[in-house]
């Protein structure tokens, strides 16, 4: 595919702020909004420049999206030009009048979080919200929505998946995400204490087969873990590719490849460049840090996945030539202890 | 490919959720569920643009005949698996 002149699809972060507290949040969304966050204007020339560009598909997440309130106003805009719009929420300010509200804008798919099948599990994890999710789940699938529920699997409720997903088919929840925690954010701080086993992880893919061979329920485990392991690298195979189609824009502004690439220190500003420019910055950027002859250390010598994730890299070690210590070679070249000792949050 | 599925009187729609653009005259196509991007060469683009749920398919390889003086038997052809293509990866629904 030709490098396109701009997205096909974008996840928004309209904000970092959240009204919930999970242990696990890869994007550390905190409870009060940032001080350099964009402003209603600010957002306004976002949207605009989404539109003008042709983007085709926005999905609008954060911190918590409903928080900001002219996300309605975003949906419809939106809507009205042919874009397909998700919203990504933890439900907690849905209310019936609100969800008739976001039908009336033109929005068609909410993706939930969940992550327990009954209260006190899901509710240590992110917050008193379980009963809530399951009154909403209801008045969205009353109001037709597609329903999508995301499950980040973590040490405390991975033995929990099945059931999750039992109650998702009680539900009728359409689709179910499993994503394994990954290492950012304050899934970063809490990594080593929140991060799943291996033989739990192996254990979960048994368990959802079985799922599908009794047709109860399809999905797949995304998991960091086994991909490092199978593969022998970590979420990083699209930086700087041709094929790449989407991008994610965030609260301050800047326009990213990814989640994990946010963490770099490197302004890509849409309000100061537009998409477009971004967008093809992007590029630019992507290829210059994944440059395999600038690497150091142990992934110079080792060769195996031409280094492994940067931004990880980075977050770890402060340096983003420095060691992918995520990695199964690296952990074997290096103690155990020594994989504690070598991290480092970069403040 | 087999092409049994449908015959040149099927009226084919793009699904809903089936976005484009026009990219340097390539249609750029995003299954937006699926979260699968296509990009057509121009012939594909042209066909694209007339599958609006209208349309017979005859009337479109005519038009198509017209508007790039070919031969019609070989192009009739050469469309019918492209639409079935397209039905077969779930773009278009008839």
């Amino acid at each position: 595919m030709p490098f396109l002149k701009s997205p096909l699809e974008i996840y928004w972060v309209l904000t970092n702020k959240c009204n919930i507290d999970c242990t696990f949040c890869f994007m550390d969304a905190e409870k009060y909004q940032g001080e350099f966050e964009l402003t209603s204007e600010e957002r306004e020339f976002i949207l605009h420049e989404i539109i003008d560009n042709q983007v085709l598909k926005v999905i609008l997440t954060g911190g918590e999206p409903l928080l900001i309130p002219e996300i309605f106003h975003y949906i419809q805009s939106l809507s009205e030009k042919n874009i397909w719009v998700e919203l990504t929420t933890n439900g907690i300010r849905l209310t019936r009048n609100k969800i008739s509200r976001l039908k009336g804008c033109g929005l068609k798919t909410i993706q939930l979080s969940i992550n327990g099948s009954y209260a006190s599990l899901n509710d240590s994890l992110m917050g008193r919200s379980f009963d809530r999710i399951v009154r909403v789940s209801e008045m969205l699938l009353q109001e037709d929505f597609n329903l999508h529920y995301k499950v980040t699997v973590t040490r405390q409720n991975i033995r929990d998946v099945p059931n999750i997903l039992r109650l998702a088919r009680k539900i009728g929840v359409q689709e179910t995400t499993l994503d394994e925690i990954a290492p950012i954010g304050r899934g970063f701080k809490n990594y080593f204490y929140l991060k799943p086993c291996r033989e739990d992880l192996l254990w979960l893919k048994k368990e959802l087969q079985k799922l599908i061979d009794e047709q109860i329920y399809e999905t797949e485990l995304d998991s960091f873990t086994l991909d490092l392991e199978e593969d022998g690298h970590g979420p990083i195979c699209a930086l700087g590719d041709d094929d790449i189609y989407s991008a994610q824009i965030f609260q301050y502004g800047d326009l990213y490849q990814c989640t994990m690439s946010s963490i770099w220190p490197i302004k890509n500003s849409v309000l100061e460049k537009g998409l477009a420019k971004a967008w093809q910055d992007l590029k630019w950027i992507t290829n210059e840090f994944t440059k395999q002859d600038k690497l150091t250390g142990f992934c110079k010598t080792c060769g195996e996945c031409g280094g492994g994730c940067r931004p990880l890299a980075y977050l770890a070690t402060g340096d983003i030539w420095g060691d992918f210590i995520f990695c199964d070679n690296w952990k074997t070249n290096n103690s155990t202890n020594a994989n504690h000792n070598k991290l480092k949050v970069i403040q | 490919m087999e092409t049994n599925k449908i015959n040149d009187h099927i009226t084919p729609k793009i699904r809903e959720n089936v976005l484009y653009r026009i990219e340097n005259g390539k249609a750029v196509l995003f299954d937006a569920i699926e979260g699968e991007p296509y990009i057509l060469n121009e012939t594909a683009t042209k066909i694209w643009q007339y599958l609006d749920g209208k349309t017979e398919l005859n009337k479109i390889i005519e038009q198509i005949v017209c508007d790039y003086q070919i031969d019609k038997k070989q192009i009739k052809e050469e469309i019918l698996q492209f639409v079935n293509e397209l039905l077969e990866k779930e773009l278009v629904e008839i």
